[in-house]
């Protein structure tokens, strides 16, 4: 049994420079026992929400806060009472962090709703991977305008669900991201940035951030045996691409896991990571065994087989794959 | 015209980038039959393949592998029966900034399914259309129930056309069992 405690905060209405800052100065102020985990306004179980001033009478927002007993932190422009908190005004710029460690210090001592999780590794992974998964949805979903991405190393993009394209935040130095990855709305500072930087396509973009993040295993569920793939991924890690490949080549025809395993002699694990990534990205879906197409023919004589497989192996060689 | 016997087919529109696709695979220079475009309405580039792009690559043990792109206009369809007869698969190739790509990709992939099932589609020049979305190319495969690989590409960028190739040629290893 693992206790620990987390907080859920969530950031609304700042440009993105702010955003990062700010929560970078709040991971500094939280001790290292609360886990913080980046929301979005929409997360039922709000503990903090810091907004953006100009928003704090919408309606929505004051419903949001009547109905869900939210500790508030509004954020606001004032040079001459900078890094003071009035009223639960949070005053910017921020020069020092006295205010707003001691801000968050008393509103997470008398947090009588944080979170104490305390159940068993099973729970946990079955909840994580809902979590993930309707964080993934909302990412594909096409009603959605931009939002921002982010995980808690800070912004990881802007998407943009309604038209599927993506813009990948410029300083990421590699395509990474981990199971705190979350959004929220983007700001019209966002609009200024991605003009800048060259669009991709949403969804080749996320299998690719899901392959290479690794630890997104668990959107394979352990029961998942057979699997059919609807749409190939355009892998662009060249290191890994023939085994990418060569799955989604058995995976389209529809294939047992453990079969693909078997035929390309890849870990099992490594197969179900393909699977994980595919059903995160909405590539694929789980079938039943019986409906699995894929059955390598093995029914050329001998000499025909090595054949084929110098030609292709020659082909390979020659072209530098 | 030389017919070798293994062969890869790249197919497609007009200006789609057939030509630069086999350019940045083929180790002798391209033989390209290029005359001036007199179909301007389909597209505005001037000079257009009305014959066929031929390069090749020739392996370790002295075998060549043809690279042949084939017309693009849809009058020169009879000589795509010649080229594609035993060939490794066809990579289709779409200019996505085209006026109706969809159209394109059907007359495409219906031309060349009859000649084999390992056939990879590349959609090009996404940047000279950034408004029109990706996802009406997976659309369009999900409608026909189809699922061939899907890759949007820079036709000049060597390791854009090395994903195409090896797309086909993972299919054939994993379908025969060619695999290790």
């Amino acid at each position: 049994m693992s206790l620990h405690q987390a907080v859920n905060i969530a950031i609304f209405g700042l440009s993105l420079r702010t955003l990062n800052e700010l929560k970078e100065h709040i991971q500094t102020a939280i001790p290292s026992h609360i886990q913080v985990n980046w929301s979005n306004i929409a997360e039922p179980h709000l503990d903090i929400l810091m907004i953006n001033h100009i928003f704090f009478d919408s309606p929505n927002i004051k419903s949001l806060i009547r109905n869900n007993h939210i500790n508030v932190l509004q954020i606001a422009n004032n040079a001459d009472k900078n890094s003071s908190i009035e009223d639960d005004i949070l005053y910017l710029p921020l020069n020092h962090l006295q205010s707003l460690h001691q801000w968050l210090n008393e509103r997470l001592a008398k947090n009588a709703t944080i979170e104490k999780v305390s159940s068993p590794q099973a729970t946990n992974t079955t909840i994580h991977r809902k979590q993930i998964r309707e964080v993934l949805q909302e990412i594909l979903n096409p009603k959605n305008g931009k939002i921002q991405l982010f995980d808690h190393n800070g912004l990881v993009a802007i998407a943009d669900p309604r038209n599927e394209w993506v813009w990948q935040n410029p300083m990421l130095q590699t395509l990474h991201t981990d199971p705190s990855l979350n959004y929220t709305y983007a700001t019209q500072n966002d609009q200024l940035w991605i003009t800048e930087t060259s669009q991709q396509d949403l969804k080749q973009w996320l299998w690719n951030l899901l392959w290479a993040s690794k630890d997104f295993n668990e959107l394979c569920p352990p029961s998942a045996s057979s699997f059919y793939l609807e749409i190939w991924p355009q892998p662009i890690n060249k290191i890994e691409r023939q085994d990418i490949l060569r799955m989604a080549a058995c995976f389209a025809k529809g294939a047992e896991i453990s079969v693909v395993a078997s035929q390309l002699k890849l870990p099992e694990q490594r197969v179900k990571q393909f699977v994980a990534a595919s059903l995160g990205a909405n590539y694929g879906k789980i079938i039943k065994d019986h409906q699995a197409n894929y059955h390598p023919q093995n029914n050329q004589n001998m000499t025909e087989q090595h054949f084929m497989k110098k030609l292709f192996g020659r082909l390979r060689n020659r072209l530098g794959f | 015209m030389i017919i070798q016997q293994y062969k890869i087919v790249f197919g497609g529109t007009m200006g789609s980038g057939k030509s630069s696709a086999i350019k940045a695979l083929s180790e002798i220079d391209v033989l390209s039959t290029e005359a001036l475009n007199t179909d301007l309405q389909s597209h505005e580039k001037m000079l257009t393949t009305v014959g066929i792009d031929y390069g090749e690559i020739t392996l370790d043990d002295g075998v060549k592998v043809g690279l042949y792109g084939t017309p693009g206009q849809e009058r020169f369809e009879f000589i795509w029966a010649v080229i594609c007869k035993g060939a490794i698969g066809t990579i289709v190739m779409i200019d996505h900034a085209t006026e109706n790509p969809l159209i394109d990709l059907e007359q495409y992939v219906q031309a060349f399914q009859p000649f084999g099932n390992y056939i990879v589609i590349a959609i090009t020049h996404i940047d000279r259309k950034p408004e029109r979305t990706l996802s009406i190319y997976r659309d369009w495969l999900k409608a026909k129930a189809l699922n061939y690989p899907l890759f949007f590409i820079d036709a000049r960028q060597q390791d854009d056309v090395l994903l195409l190739v090896e797309t086909l040629i993972a299919n054939i290893e994993v379908h025969y069992g060619l695999v290790n």
